[in-house]
């Protein structure tokens, strides 16, 4: 098997982080029972504040609960690599897993195991945070460095409770989470309430290319294709210039240094990899990019702008 | 009705300052009848059947030593293993000499490799320690053996190295480890999250049940060797307890085991944030229905603050450390307080893992909230471990009505470690602070929490009365126990730290006939030497077991 093949199999992997009450459990809860069309396997350190309909329970044995969705969520007691085999053992596999980790916990630790356990690749870091608190609880004797750790190790960082600040104070948190978290995009709810493309990237190995620019709350979704194959130094500085409303990207890629191979683009926060992917074959290639952005003007016709410039 | 046996010892050392000094004791069954004379104790000779056994004429009878915190099934994994430590191990099929530099590192493993008959055998070594051995790689593992699988575990549990054999024995691929943040596949060295990855492969070989149980027997004889009659095992089930528990009870729950082990759970799983406290009530209480004779669920439960000491992951409050140094929580505060308040309001005895200042403030405030909101008398709220702490916080620790049960050896092994690599000569010396303790009255007890140190009780109270580190420095003389509070802290105090002082660590009318039986007076040795004396063996229950002494 080629490592191509190796990345397209293994599972991604989202960690969700932050300090206690930061409303990770309610994003949680959202994916438990989003109607996102994926089988989530949702790792949580215990099932106390986990809250899903009765109604959508198929099964409960002990330490997992299956959903009708085909979701599941299990408890991660002592060990978080037991917790992965065991789903990594289900049938049929989770299409993504998510690893809440515990409150007091460096997500930046729990993401070496999207990093390096067996079958299992990094999606990414989300930290979650409660606008209202985190700023006094950073300078807490007791957890202060737990809490900016956790702002550190942020990819993608969920501003909670923002409902609770007044302008000023929202200007002066958005600034002062920039020094704490230099990785990270920002992302603002009142409810913690995101769609899951945000959190977990868009669904499975293909791409879904809407048509120009969707709206969904804040959030807007901005697709480019072309036929013209794409530099990939000047894509790479190309995207590490994009402006901080771009969250999320995915891209199935056709590159001048390796035609013959798919490229599979993922960007998350600030961190943008790029895999190879299965020979193009018979088809004929071509690149498409979806972006998800938040407070971008003209989303579709910027990246259209950005984009064309790195086309050959 | 049993027979009364009296025995006549040089000296009884009761342990108990209304009769500190017999020379008889008179035992019916598990239980001490009277200590005095023989002349003393007619009345109940006369009364009733009895024999004289002289068989300790020559010898020194103290209470049944008491080790209220180590860890039998972290001792099952381990004991298998080959020791090759910096410092030497007393264990009872063995002396391990203390191992120093790299050569002597690379020429015990190899001789090691040559006294193991199956060729196949991986061979497991423990004690590994950079700043003694310097570094081993994967190229210089392979040096030792090039087909059995060797590895190398640090002392401080949070790094091991293989060699190639080992690699091709988990049939680990080797692209799965280069991927690994955590896994350095040329040097073969995995560390932190990449020990589960290592240990992935490996469990299924240490934690076997054939395996298990020999390292269980292993610690059967540690505990007896080390002259203990009661044993604290302070998280119970750390594995796994329904894996543990059967093993437990098929090794130690023999009649020829001549000790008990109080079982202490913890509260909350390692892994964090239970908020269910009811269920976790029922779950600790539900627990004692299980109790057999030697192993005992009652009403004492283990919390965990910070992190390890050994690991370096302990939170320290100001000035920090040296180096740049992150310290964690194994139960984020919130939590911790939630859980503290759940087993507090139910009465439980509190026991809380602190090894840094930090960890001990946290326990402290915690209490503190506790005792305004419910108040309670004698509630042995006890500071496990005590590795670096304030003196402000021991005199807080008298005014709150809290215990210690502290791990001395930190002063011995780590002492000069910590010294000149994390807090400086001021703090590593005073890190576990017995001699404030003392001053301020505050129930004090030494444990080992074996394997992190020998369990050898007189060891401890050698540390404790001396504390001296292992390259000789005396660090905080101020610190020091005196002889009789370290005798203490192994007896009647310890006894006190896990509640059974009723029952067990002083020599009384009424109490378990549990007697450690010494070949010399400790009080006559004095501090210096206290580590060497001979022990003949013990005394459970009324029933002498001799230590069988390694040829």
């Amino acid at each position: 098997m080629s490592p191509a093949d190796d990345h397209q199999l293994m599972i991604p992997v989202t960690v969700i982080g932050g300090y206690l009450g930061a409303g990770k459990t309610t994003l949680i809860n959202g994916l438990l029972g989003g109607d996102h069309g994926r089988r989530l396997a949702v790792l949580v350190n215990d099932f106390g504040e986990i809250n899903i309909d009765a109604a959508l329970i198929t099964a409960h044995d002990g330490d997992t609960i299956s959903l009708a969705n085909g979701c599941v969520c299990c408890t991660i007691a002592d060990a978080l690599g037991t917790a992965l085999d065991n789903v990594l053992g289900l049938t049929p596999a989770p299409d993504h897993i998510v690893i809440e980790a515990s409150g007091v916990a460096n997500p930046a630790k729990i993401a070496m195991y999207g990093q390096g356990w067996p079958g299992l690749r990094l999606d990414g870091i989300v930290t979650v945070v409660d606008g209202d608190s985190v700023r006094a609880r950073s300078t807490d004797k007791f957890v202060g460095t737990t809490v900016m750790q956790q702002l550190a190790a942020a990819e993608l960082l969920i501003l909670n409770k923002m409902d609770l600040l007044s302008e000023r104070q929202h200007m002066d948190l958005q600034q002062w989470l920039r020094g704490t978290s230099p990785q990270a995009t920002i992302v603002e709810t009142i409810f913690g309430q995101l769609p899951a493309e945000i959190l977990l990237g868009q669904y499975g190995d293909g791409i879904s290319l809407p048509d120009g620019a969707e709206s969904h709350g804040d959030f807007e979704t901005a697709a480019f294709r072309t036929d013209r194959p794409l530099d990939r130094a000047r894509l790479m500085s190309q995207i590490a210039a994009w402006p901080a409303g771009v969250l999320r990207a995915k891209g199935l890629l056709h590159l001048t240094d390796d035609p013959a191979h798919r490229y599979i683009l993922q960007l998350v926060g600030k961190r943008c990899t790029l895999e190879m992917g299965p020979p193009w074959l018979a088809e004929r290639p071509d690149s498409q990019i979806v972006v998800i952005s938040a407070g971008l003007d003209m989303a579709s016709d910027w990246l259209e702008a950005s984009l064309s410039a790195v086309c050959l | 009705m049993t027979e009364i046996t009296v025995y006549t010892a040089r000296l009884v050392r009761t342990m108990e300052p209304a009769l500190p000094l017999a020379t008889a004791v008179a035992v019916r069954g598990d239980q001490i009848i009277e200590v005095g004379s023989l002349e003393t104790m007619q009345p109940w000779l006369e009364a009733h059947p009895h024999r004289i056994d002289d068989r300790f004429k020559d010898h020194v009878i103290m209470p049944g030593f008491i080790d209220p915190h180590l860890h039998p099934s972290m001792a099952a994994l381990l004991l298998p293993m080959h020791f090759t430590t910096a410092l030497e191990w007393h264990l009872p099929w063995q002396d391990v000499p203390a191992t120093r530099g790299n050569n002597e590192f690379l020429d015990r493993l190899k001789e090691i490799d040559l006294s193991m008959e199956d060729p196949d055998e991986p061979l497991f070594a423990w004690g590994h320690h950079p700043i003694w051995h310097d570094e081993v790689y994967r190229q210089t593992l392979n040096g030792i053996s090039s087909s059995r699988p060797v590895i190398v575990w640090h002392r401080g549990f949070h790094t091991l190295v293989v060699n190639d054999a080992t690699i091709k024995w988990m049939g680990m691929d080797e692209a799965e480890g280069e991927r690994h943040p955590q896994v350095n596949m040329a040097e073969g060295r995995f560390f932190e999250t990449g020990l589960a990855l290592a240990f992935r492969y490996f469990n299924s070989f240490t934690l076997a049940p054939k395996r298990f149980a020999e390292g269980l027997e292993r610690l059967r004889q540690v505990v007896h060797f080390g002259g203990h009659t009661t044993i604290g095992d302070m998280a119970a089930g750390m594995f796994d307890l329904e894996m543990e528990w059967p093993a437990l009870v098929k090794a130690l729950e023999r009649d020829d085991t001549p000790f008990r082990v109080q079982m202490i759970p913890p509260g909350t799983p390692l892994g964090g944030g239970l908020k269910e406290s009811e269920k976790l009530i029922e779950r600790a209480v539900g627990l004692r229905e299980r109790n057999t004779h030697r192993l005992r669920f009652y009403d004492h439960v283990k919390l965990f603050a910070d992190g390890g000491f050994y690991a370096g992951l302990m939170q320290l409050g100001p000035p920090g450390a040296i180096e740049e140094h992150h310290g964690e929580w194994m139960t984020p505060p919130e939590t911790f307080e939630a859980v503290a308040r759940a087993f507090w309001n139910e009465g439980f005895k509190i026991h809380v893992h602190c090894s840094g200042d930090l960890g001990v403030e946290l326990a402290l405030d915690t209490l503190e909230k506790l005792q305004w909101e419910r108040p309670r008398f004698d509630h042995r709220f006890t500071i496990e471990h005590f590795g670096v702490s304030t003196p402000e916080q021991v005199r807080r620790m008298a005014a709150l009505g809290a215990c210690a049960s502290v791990n001395i050896y930190y002063v011995h092994e780590l002492g000069d470690a910590y010294w000149k690599n994390k807090l400086g000569h001021e703090r590593a010396s005073q890190m576990s602070r017995l001699g404030t303790l003392a001053r301020h009255n505050v129930p004090t007890a030494l444990h080992t929490d074996f394997t992190m140190a020998p369990a050898l009780p007189l060891n401890s109270a050698w540390v404790a009365v001396n504390r001296i580190s292992e390259a000789g420095h005396v660090m905080g003389p101020e610190e020091c126990l005196t002889l009789d509070q370290a005798m203490r802290a192994i007896t009647v105090d310890a006894a006190y730290v896990l509640g059974l002082e009723h029952e067990i660590g002083t020599i009384r009318a009424g109490k378990k006939a549990d007697f450690t039986i010494l070949e010399q007076d400790p009080y006559e040795v004095g501090g210096e030497n206290l580590r060497e004396i001979p022990i003949w063996g013990t005394v459970f229950e009324g029933r002498p077991f001799p230590i069988k002494h390694k040829k």
